[in-house]
């Protein structure tokens, strides 16, 4: 009796939380979108700088920082070859990008690429921590797409330590898919769903002891709790 | 205790199956990713964009190559709207990118047609397709793609086109230079490619077709923006 009690409690509940789950789960992947951007609105600095990637929207908000005021030069980093530009179908992408801010009115001369190669966006914090032991007095606005700033924020903060608050990051919105209901849309799925998978694999490959430490703690003591309820008389099946 | 034994031995024997049969699972991970319909009896070869890449490495030198075993072949070549990166004249469109690289390979501008569709997805690229397969009810085409999209693209053509024409349409995966099946798990941009390729698989089961949002021009993105800083700012 006892058994088909706690069976049916168990069914109820696995019901109620379903149930909830459906009705909720737009909201949860909205939120979840939400909480990869930590864009604030610009601030005065002494640079922008492009992270590489979608050319549709970062360039774009880079030429209008530096039109608007907020930021004199922009700095690119040198994108690494991909198969398209070794073969001559494509220029490099830090070429590209380079293109479309001087379209959009930023002067050639306020344009400064960063040798280097790079190919994530680890590379990039690297390049910028490099440039910034040169120039140490210096504000820099990053810019990247919205679901990228977070990752972005915890990567520029691991490679530049200290130097960290020279760094604000501003948004690039992802104008082309609905971000609000990106779970239906090819390249919502893409960008959002993948920024999660990435987040994890940063913590993994270049995340700090603590993160493992801990980690490890919470698997330890749930492994205990299991344990100590097989014990416990009366509790076992 | 017997019982935490044989738990013990099954964690140590999946444990060792697992390091011994990587390359066999690992290949089987990417398999459900890949549909190879490759076949000699084709009219038209189709290319599809990325968004703003050719998708499928070496796309061109297959199509060029897949022309000359076939000269009465017509090249189709999908294409999307205009981006903001094409009107702001720092990249030359898709269409002139694949016009200019088919000449350079060979295949005269004549045989080459330009199928315009209205969004930047593979439904939308699916839906110009289909248009041409009712134009030419005859028609079979071989579409050139990415290997690991390749059952993503089978997928949305079987959704968008009817029986009958979808038959008439083989998808042709083209490897990456970089990485394939067999070893996508050794490099970064593999592992990448494949995570990429699975959750927009995922995304055809869960989400379907999505609602396109209004295209912005370079100058109704500026001013979104500094309207977007301007409200943000207290």
């Amino acid at each position: 009796m006892n058994r088909m009690r706690r069976l049916i409690i168990s069914l109820l509940l696995a019901a109620a939380i379903a149930f909830s789950l459906w009705i909720a789960y737009p909201y949860l992947l909205r939120a979840m979108a939400r909480w990869l951007d930590v864009g604030k609105p610009p601030r005065r600095a002494d640079y922008v700088l492009l992270l590489g990637g979608d050319q549709q929207t970062r360039p774009f908000v880079v030429a209008v920082l530096v039109n608007e005021g907020w930021a004199r030069r922009v700095l690119v980093c040198e994108s690494a070859p991909t198969p398209q530009s070794i073969d001559g179908i494509l220029p490099p992408a830090h070429e590209i990008s380079c293109r479309i801010l001087l379209n959009q009115g930023v002067p050639p001369d306020d344009v400064v690429v960063l040798r280097g190669a790079v190919a994530t966006t680890h590379d990039e914090a690297k390049t910028l921590a490099t440039f910034l032991e040169d120039h140490p007095n210096v504000r820099v606005l990053a810019v990247t797409s919205d679901y990228h700033t977070r990752r972005s924020r915890w990567i520029l903060s691991r490679s530049l330590a200290d130097r960290s608050d020279a760094v604000s990051f501003v948004s690039a919105p992802t104008d082309y898919c609905d971000m609000n209901r990106w779970w239906k849309d090819q390249w919502g799925m893409r960008f959002v769903a993948s920024e999660y998978l990435k987040l994890a694999f940063y913590l993994v490959r270049y995340g700090h002891l603590f993160h493992w430490l801990a980690a490890c703690g919470v698997l330890a003591i749930v492994a205990a709790w299991i344990r100590r309820r097989q014990s416990v008389p009366g509790q076992t099946h | 205790m017997v019982k935490r034994k044989i738990i013990a031995a099954v964690v140590v024997v999946g444990f060792a199956g697992a390091v011994l049969f990587h390359a066999p699972l690992l290949r089987g991970l990417a398999d459900p990713l890949i549909v190879d319909q490759t076949t000699d009896d084709y009219d038209s070869i189709c290319l599809l964009p990325s968004l703003q890449t050719p998708d499928g490495d070496r796309c061109y030198d297959v199509a060029a190559s897949l022309f000359r075993k076939n000269p009465s072949a017509q090249v189709l070549i999908v294409v999307h709207p205009p981006n903001r990166i094409v009107e702001a004249g720092a990249l030359a469109s898709f269409e002139t990118i694949s016009r200019r690289e088919l000449g350079v390979r060979g295949v005269p501008g004549d045989s080459i047609l330009i199928l315009r569709s209205r969004w930047i997805d593979d439904w939308a690229a699916a839906e110009a397709l289909a248009g041409r397969l009712r134009e030419r009810p005859e028609s079979s085409v071989l579409l050139l793609c990415a290997e690991f999209h390749s059952a993503r693209v089978r997928a949305v053509l079987n959704n968008v086109l009817d029986p009958a024409a979808a038959k008439r349409v083989r998808v042709m995966p083209l490897p990456d230079r970089r990485f394939d099946k067999t070893n996508w798990w050794t490099s970064r941009r593999g592992v990448r490619s494949l995570g990429m390729n699975w959750l927009v698989r995922l995304q055809g089961w869960l989400g379907g077709q999505a609602a396109h949002p209004p295209r912005k021009s370079a100058d109704d993105y500026r001013r979104d923006i500094i309207k977007s800083w301007r409200e943000e700012t207290p």
